[in-house]
């Protein structure tokens, strides 16, 4: 069953609307410039990058305070920034400087800002389930009415944490959302084949908790379906399952050939972007006009070049930074 | 040194119950998470009262005190609740999850190595992860293949983890209680057969440092390091060998990471002469990696090789007579002291 | 409380002593004090004083056995303490094992020393603190003998060969050494390695190291000892006449050379007869190789010299001549000894030393007295003088030592009641006591 639509629009402030379309643009920037940096050779390892995705990760993270917390994936990079993880940090962090967010030590696949209340993108496939069941059960035995939110991928949902955290979220009624990203491939292999259910969202009925199938290229269904997740977790209802069906425009990593997708489908998901559904609503609804969201990127894209003229000029850590950080006490 | 404190006879098992007893009132951030910790959750007439406390009953009475919210029961789901435990641990709370057996590991080896473990390396030292995972070692009960290994030299292994081995009543509660009280991941690793023993454990709160080793017998011509239950192991092939006019020096490691690598070669340095003995498999073994460092640090105070009494390259038998074989013994100790001196 | 008497260590290379004699019986009392027992070695004669009162219980070695040094000989019960005879025999048992244990430092697990094992490329068998010990103390691996198992050599097997070295290091041995013009120098050394003073003792006329016997163990803990056999002498060349200078100088200057050998910072030299006239004259020629002097019953130090003792030298050397010199030299007639004066008849007949003698005592001494006299140069001295004399010297009269220290009045002079020529045999125990508190009493090098 779907939720929302962008009729919802018009419950939304301006300054929330322009807000998210900013934040979706970072996202869309940074994701374009890590992929084109990488492609020169600044970025070590790998990076997973989530352009086309950006409508889930700002639906839900621009209803969450610092109070409440966030797991990630290998493809974290949305999700920090709308978290509002500091992106020339995030940048310097791709590149393995010392003024990276972790001081150079985790890289794209463990960005993380527990102040921020994002507990980290996740190098292992469902390795956040649950430790977003933990931070929820923090957040109940302290009191702190936070909300924990879990976002993970198709290919997630068959992992036995995925089980596991439903239902020990289930049977302790813990305040935790779990977002599936379904943008249709567990890396080469489509969702029709990895997975047993048509869709993810049934799995909840497993666990007797609420599952919701949402149009993740929209960004104001997700919003709606994720407001009321939230609020049910936050009232004390406990957890529900979101399943956003979504799309990555890249592949699953930068080198990825992509040959298990069609030039037509992904020509298919690019008419359906959601930043530019989004800027198409705003300027529809006569909220702001197209001058003013081209200054939105042009800020944006200042932003992010400054970010990564930054990041280039950074030291790299000491090697003796190796070292540090393993434990407090030793 | 200290002002004398009183103690009371109690078994390791009452000693391990009593630190968790002590932990969670000073700190109520402490919840124990785990399977039949408290047991009969849900059920009517066990609201405040355990079916359990625990398997081997080591955390009976707990739930009376801090109700059902401060000890949780689990499904079995140790993926689940292993990570939950570090998640809640990196998020504010201070949880002591029971893994009930280490032979359950591969159950939830992420959630303590590459999530618990790393997380704190990983985000740059900008997070941490204060979570005990307490959970029951060694052979000797019939428990067979998967229910009575050791396997610590597994974690001892890895960065980000610290790991410890109590082998007496006092020791245990001591040590448990800096375990929680630490901001890191320990695994406090239980010997199940030392459940029943009993000792002198001191009264009062006072948490015994992780990283030192204590020697438990005095001596001057062979050095005898022993792991968890090995200790009583050696102490008894430590009285044999004394008939025979050879002292032997016994230390109890009782942390394997942090190790306390001084205290092993000032013993060595003085009787030239070192045994490590180890309830655990031989290859890649914690009692492997104390050879090799005083192989490395202590070569020119040795006079013999350095040798490792271990169990045998195999699971444990389920046999009594195969099971016996299988642990070491202290007539193996005493031949293997033997040979060196 | 029964005491055991035991066999008494009287010469640094005593080994054992004969019984000659028991001055009580079994069941006898005794008194602590009173000489018990004759003792006779190869190089004395003394009696043996009973170390404890009570009741002489058992005659453990009678008249005539061998016994070797710190062995049982008797034992003495205290007055009215009963001891059964196996009692008596195991304390006696208990004695001799212990004497024998004392020998070494046995290995904490008893375990047979054998030779180390070694690898195919001949790599000695030895454990990592083996080796860095052995590089400590200087100690060559191949010499150690190994009680690991497997013929492996440990720390423990190092540190014994080490306390062995060291042990023999302080052991007596003869050494010869070569002077420049060929002449070959016997001295019979001992002492530990790091002591820092040397004393060097000179024989007299006719004699050898061997006079010193019975003193050098008084010395040789403390001090490096030298016990030098001079040219003509003892074990060492005894070159004709004709081309070797016989003279107290010539035989001086050899000395200085000697000592320029053993590398020794100035040592103290110990001069008997007419090795204290070298003493001195060296000590005149070459003080820098001088700390300090001891002239015992010593030539050079007046013109008196008995007619009797070349009446002697110059005789034919039969072994009646041999016993006839010894009695003049000893006022104690139990010091001449068959044995010594065997041993001065082999020596005097020994190839050379005739004619080496002779030369010596023509060079140094005529009927009208000797030619050397020194007295009046005391004074140039630079280093403190000790004189010793025997009472009742017949060879060299006492009245030389008086003119000695009336000559150089810083000198000690000590004369030994009752003692005749040769106090460094006749009363050994109290000559080394005088030697060693003197020594003492000087200023440090």
């Amino acid at each position: 069953m779907a939720a929302g639509s962008a009729q919802a629009a018009v419950e939304l402030d301006r300054d929330t609307l322009l807000g998210m379309y900013e934040t979706m643009m970072q996202i869309r920037t940074f994701e374009d410039l890590a992929g084109k940096n990488f492609a020169a050779g600044l970025v070590p390892g790998f990076v997973h990058l989530y352009a086309g995705e950006e409508a889930v990760a700002v639906g839900i993270c621009s209803q969450l305070t610092d109070n409440d917390f966030i797991t990630s994936t290998h493809r974290g990079h949305g999700h920090c920034i709308a978290k509002g993880v500091d992106i020339a940090g995030m940048v310097a962090e791709l590149m393995g400087k010392s003024t990276g967010v972790c001081k150079g030590k985790g890289g794209s696949m463990h960005i993380a800002d527990v102040e921020k209340g994002m507990l980290g993108a996740n190098g292992i496939v469902g390795g956040g389930i649950p430790l977003a069941c933990g931070a929820a059960l923090t957040a109940r035995t302290l009191g702190t009415g936070g909300v924990a939110v879990c976002f993970f991928g198709d290919g997630a949902a068959n992992q036995g944490t995925f089980h596991e955290g439903l239902n020990l979220a289930a049977i302790w009624n813990l305040p935790v959302v779990f977002v599936c990203e379904n943008n249709g491939y567990a890396e080469s292999t489509p969702v029709r084949y990895h997975c047993a259910a048509s869709d993810i969202a049934n799995r909840a009925g497993a666990y007797e908790i609420p599952g919701v199938v949402v149009d993740g290229l929209d960004v104001f269904a997700v919003y709606e379906a994720a407001g009321e997740a939230i609020a049910r977790a936050r009232r004390g209802d406990g957890p529900s399952l979101l399943e956003a069906k979504t799309y990555r425009f890249y592949g699953h990593f930068q080198g990825d050939q992509v040959t298990y997708r069609t030039a037509d489908e992904l020509e298919l998901y690019k008419q359906r972007d959601p930043i530019v559904a989004l800027r198409k609503a705003i300027v529809d609804r006569g909220i702001a006009g197209e001058d003013q969201l081209n200054a939105i990127d042009a800020r944006v894209t200042e932003q992010l070049d400054d970010a990564w003229s930054a990041a280039k000029a950074a030291p790299f850590p000491e090697p003796e930074e190796a070292l540090t950080d393993v434990y407090v006490t030793y | 040194m200290v002002t004398e404190t009183a103690t009371r006879t109690m078994t390791y098992q009452q000693a391990i119950n009593e630190a968790l007893q002590i932990a969670m009132r000073e700190d109520p951030t402490v919840v124990l998470l785990g399977e039949d910790i408290a047991g009969g959750a849900m059920v009517d007439h066990l609201v405040n009262d355990d079916a359990w406390g625990g398997p081997m009953g080591v955390t009976k009475g707990l739930v009376q005190e801090f109700g059902r919210d401060r000890v949780l029961d689990t499904p079995i789901t140790e993926a689940g609740f292993i990570g939950a435990a570090v998640g809640a641990a990196a998020t504010g709370l201070r949880p002591v999850a029971e893994l009930m057996f280490v032979d359950f590991f591969g159950c939830c080896m992420d959630q303590i190595f590459d999530q618990g473990a790393k997380l704190r390396y990983m985000f740059g030292g900008k997070a941490k992860c204060p979570v005990t995972i307490r959970t029951q070692i060694g052979a000797g009960v019939s428990a067979a293949g998967q229910h009575s290994g050791c396997h610590y030299s597994v974690f001892a292994h890895m960065p980000g983890i610290k790991c410890i081995v109590p082998s007496t009543p006092a020791d245990a509660k001591g040590l448990l209680l800096s375990a929680i009280r630490d901001d890191d991941l320990v695994m406090f690793f239980e010997n199940k057969v030392l459940y029943g023993t009993k000792g002198d454990v001191p009264e009062g709160d006072e948490g015994i440092p992780l990283g030192v080793a204590d020697i438990k017998r005095v001596g001057d011509d062979v050095t005898i390091v022993a792991i968890s239950r090995m200790v009583q192991q050696a102490l008894a092939a430590a009285d044999t060998l004394a008939a025979e006019g050879i002292e032997a020096e016994v230390i109890d490691p009782r942390t394997l990471s942090p190790l306390d690598e001084e205290t092993i070669l000032s013993s060595v340095a003085k009787t030239h002469r070192l045994l490590v003995v180890d309830e655990d498999n031989p290859r890649c073994s914690a009692a492997t990696d104390i050879a090799a460092m005083v192989a490395d640090k202590g070569f020119d105070t040795l006079d013999a090789p350095i040798k490792r009494v271990t169990a045998p390259h195999t699971p444990v038998p389920f046999s009594p007579p195969l099971e016996q074989f299988y642990v070491p013994s202290p007539d193996r100790i005493v031949d293997a002291v033997r040979e060196i001196v | 409380m029964p005491t055991i008497v035991t066999m008494p260590k009287w010469g640094l290379t005593m080994t054992s002593g004969t019984i000659t004699g028991w001055s009580r019986e079994e069941g006898d009392p005794v008194t602590e004090g009173v000489p018990l027992l004759t003792v006779e070695t190869e190089k004395a004669v003394d009696d043996v004083e009973a170390p404890a009162s009570g009741v002489l219980r058992k005659i453990v070695a009678a008249v005539g056995s061998e016994v070797p040094v710190m062995g049982a000989v008797a034992v003495i019960t205290a007055p009215g303490e009963d001891l059964s005879d196996e009692d008596v025999q195991a304390l006696v048992a208990t004695t001799s094992e212990a004497t024998a244990a004392a020998s070494g430092a046995a290995p904490r697990v008893a375990r047979e020393g054998r030779q180390a094992a070694r690898d195919a490329s001949g790599r000695v068998n030895a454990s990592p603190a083996a080796r860095k010990r052995a590089g400590e103390l200087g100690i060559d691996l191949a010499t150690v003998e190994a009680t690991g198992p497997g013929g492996r050599i440990t720390s423990e097997d190092v540190e014994r060969a080490a306390v062995e070295v060291a042990a023999s290091a302080a052991a007596p041995r003869t050494e010869v050494f070569e002077l420049a013009d060929g002449t070959k120098i016997a001295a019979l050394l001992a002492g530990p390695a790091d002591a820092t003073e040397t004393i060097v003792f000179l024989h007299g006329l006719g004699g050898s190291q061997s006079t010193w016997a019975s003193v050098l163990g008084h010395f040789a803990e403390t001090y490096r000892v030298a016990a030098v056999d001079l040219p003509g002498h003892g074990a060492s060349d005894k070159p004709s006449p004709a081309s070797t200078d016989y003279s107290i100088s010539g035989i001086a200057a050899k000395l200085g050379e000697f000592l320029e050998k053993l590398e020794l910072a100035p040592s103290i030299l110990i001069g008997h007869s007419l090795g204290g006239a070298t003493a001195l004259q060296l000590a005149l020629d070459r003080p820098k190789l001088v700390r300090a002097l001891v002239l015992v019953d010593s030539a050079a130090l007046g013109l008196e010299i008995n007619d009797e003792l070349l009446d002697r030298i110059e005789s034919a050397p039969s072994r009646d001549e041999a016993r006839r010199l010894l009695e003049l030299f000893f006022e104690d007639r139990r010091f001449v000894l068959e044995r010594g004066i065997n041993d001065m008849h082999a020596a005097r007949n020994a190839l050379g030393a005739d004619d080496a003698v002779k030369a010596i005592a023509a060079s140094a001494f005529t009927r009208r007295g000797q030619n050397l006299v020194l007295v009046d140069r005391l004074g140039e001295l630079e280093v403190p003088l000790l004189v010793i004399w025997g009472e009742l010297d017949r060879v060299i009269p006492s009245r030389h030592a008086v003119a000695a220290v009336t000559a150089l009045p810083t000198a000690w002079l000590e004369i030994m009641e009752g003692v005749g020529h040769v106090p460094q045999v006749e009363a050994a125990p109290a000559f080394a006591e005088i030697v060693n508190r003197w020594l003492l009493s000087i200023p440090g090098p």
